[in-house]
């Protein structure tokens, strides 16, 4: 079973709703004893979600099994956000989380490629990764490469809505879900 | 590279999708997730529900709707009319939409468009703008405010937006082409996404609109409605005039 974190972020149901979509198994959850594996969701900002996260975000720092993180969910995987303020994250990947540096429009809002598979997914931030050894895959907008896929080990993290990117989305749920 | 979004437009009444022309002669023409559907099979980016029911009691049946829609679509789902209060925009987006949008009710209270992008992120707060001639209207169009469309979304914007559904009453529901005045000026002044609306009849009037503005996403709605083309037949013709574009690849 695989708990999706609700922590008082908007849309988490729209995750949950994508994993019955294609079969996984999975439910929100406040909490993450008896869970196989977790689902960082959200969207908001990175202080509110650390706040919300509250003593949770211990716990998780010690959690050995699959975490992956979506959207903001992803960011807070981070040392550190600058998001309103300058916020702690979870620190489990390297690296810290700032404003795109671009003068095109923010939020980076619709479907843009990943660098290496060329699939196209769902994207709305105005914040990003840094980009550094922990970026998997990217996507660029306004000439900024834009970490897309993040992580190591049990950690993984997508930049992207997969659970609003149709079929393609779907399958990469699928298949972390599967590695589980 | 980031694609230009085609974003099909329900007209929902009491729960149905409804057809008309200026809110008159309304017939029903089906069930808004099932119609949705097949728009997100057809390719279509993201789908706008806008809710033009009448009367307060029937309110409701949006609720049930949008949770229907969200466990459905794989595709981001906006809502949009009666969006009047914080809470209203916390109940849509706990049914599962993914954008809100709001019109007079910005334009009555600024704060609104600040409160909500604090509270859930500027990235679901759609400000819909009606215009003709550059000012600005509210109540379906029907009262004009004496503002500007410019200085209006340029105000949007600082206030926290996340993007501009930008509708021409001067275009609307003629199909002659969206207005490519009013869409280039807003996009020209401000920096966050703009969604052209009104006006179109064709699948060249999208084409017109992505070269000849900056524009982000394109309102349709009687061209699929009507089964003129569809939202594929829209993107084939966007990938022949180099306007980038997400394609369905098997």
């Amino acid at each position: 079973m695989i708990g999706i974190i609700d922590y008082n972020l908007g849309n988490i149901k729209s995750v949950l709703n994508a994993c019955e979509r294609v079969g996984i198994e999975a439910k929100l959850n406040k909490n993450i004893d008896d869970v196989d594996a977790i689902i960082l969701p959200g969207v908001g900002s990175f202080s509110t979600a650390m706040r919300n996260l509250g003593e949770l975000a211990d716990k998780i720092k010690n959690f050995d099994k699959p975490i992956l993180g979506i959207c903001l969910g992803m960011q807070i995987l981070f040392e550190k956000g600058y998001e309103d303020e300058e916020y702690f994250g979870l620190g489990l990947l390297k690296g810290e989380v700032k404003k795109i540096p671009t003068n095109k429009k923010l939020p980076h809002m619709g479907w843009n490629t990943l660098s290496k598979t060329q699939k196209d997914v769902y994207f709305v931030h105005s914040y990003m990764a840094d980009f550094n050894e922990e970026t998997i895959e990217y996507t660029e907008y306004g000439g900024v490469k834009i970490p897309a896929i993040v992580g190591h080990g049990n950690i993984l993290g997508y930049q992207f809505h997969p659970e609003k990117s149709g079929k393609v989305g779907e399958e990469i749920l699928k298949r972390w879900a599967k590695c589980i | 590279m980031l694609k230009k979004r085609i974003i099909p437009c329900l007209d929902i009444m009491d729960g149905k999708v409804v057809k008309g022309v200026n809110f008159e002669n309304l017939t029903i023409v089906g069930d808004p997730v099932e119609i949705a559907k097949r728009y997100e099979q057809q390719c279509a980016d993201e789908v706008v529900f806008l809710d033009i029911t009448a009367t307060h009691e029937n309110r409701a049946t949006i609720y049930d709707l949008v949770e229907r829609a969200a466990r459905e679509l794989s595709i981001a789902l906006t809502i949009g009319g009666g969006v009047r209060t914080l809470e209203d925009f916390r109940k849509i987006l706990a049914c599962g939409a993914d954008k809100v949008s709001i019109n007079s009710s910005a334009v009555a209270t600024p704060e609104l468009i600040q409160e909500a992008s604090r509270e859930f992120g500027s990235q679901c707060v759609v400000v819909a703008i009606d215009s003709k001639d550059f000012e600005v209207y509210v109540h379906g169009g029907r009262k004009p405010t004496g503002l500007n469309v410019v200085d209006w979304a340029k105000k949007c914007e600082i206030l926290g937006a996340g993007e501009i559904l930008l509708t021409s009453m001067n275009c609307d529901g003629t199909q002659n082409g969206y207005d490519i005045a009013q869409t280039k000026a807003v996009c020209d002044s401000v920096n966050i996404p703009v969604i052209a609306s009104g006006g179109c009849g064709k699948i060249a009037d999208i084409i017109e609109v992505f070269e000849k503005t900056d524009c982000d996403a394109t309102l349709v709605a009687s061209l699929f409605h009507y089964g003129k083309a569809t939202v594929n037949d829209v993107k084939l013709q966007m990938e022949r005039n180099n306007i980038p574009c997400r394609i369905l690849k098997e």
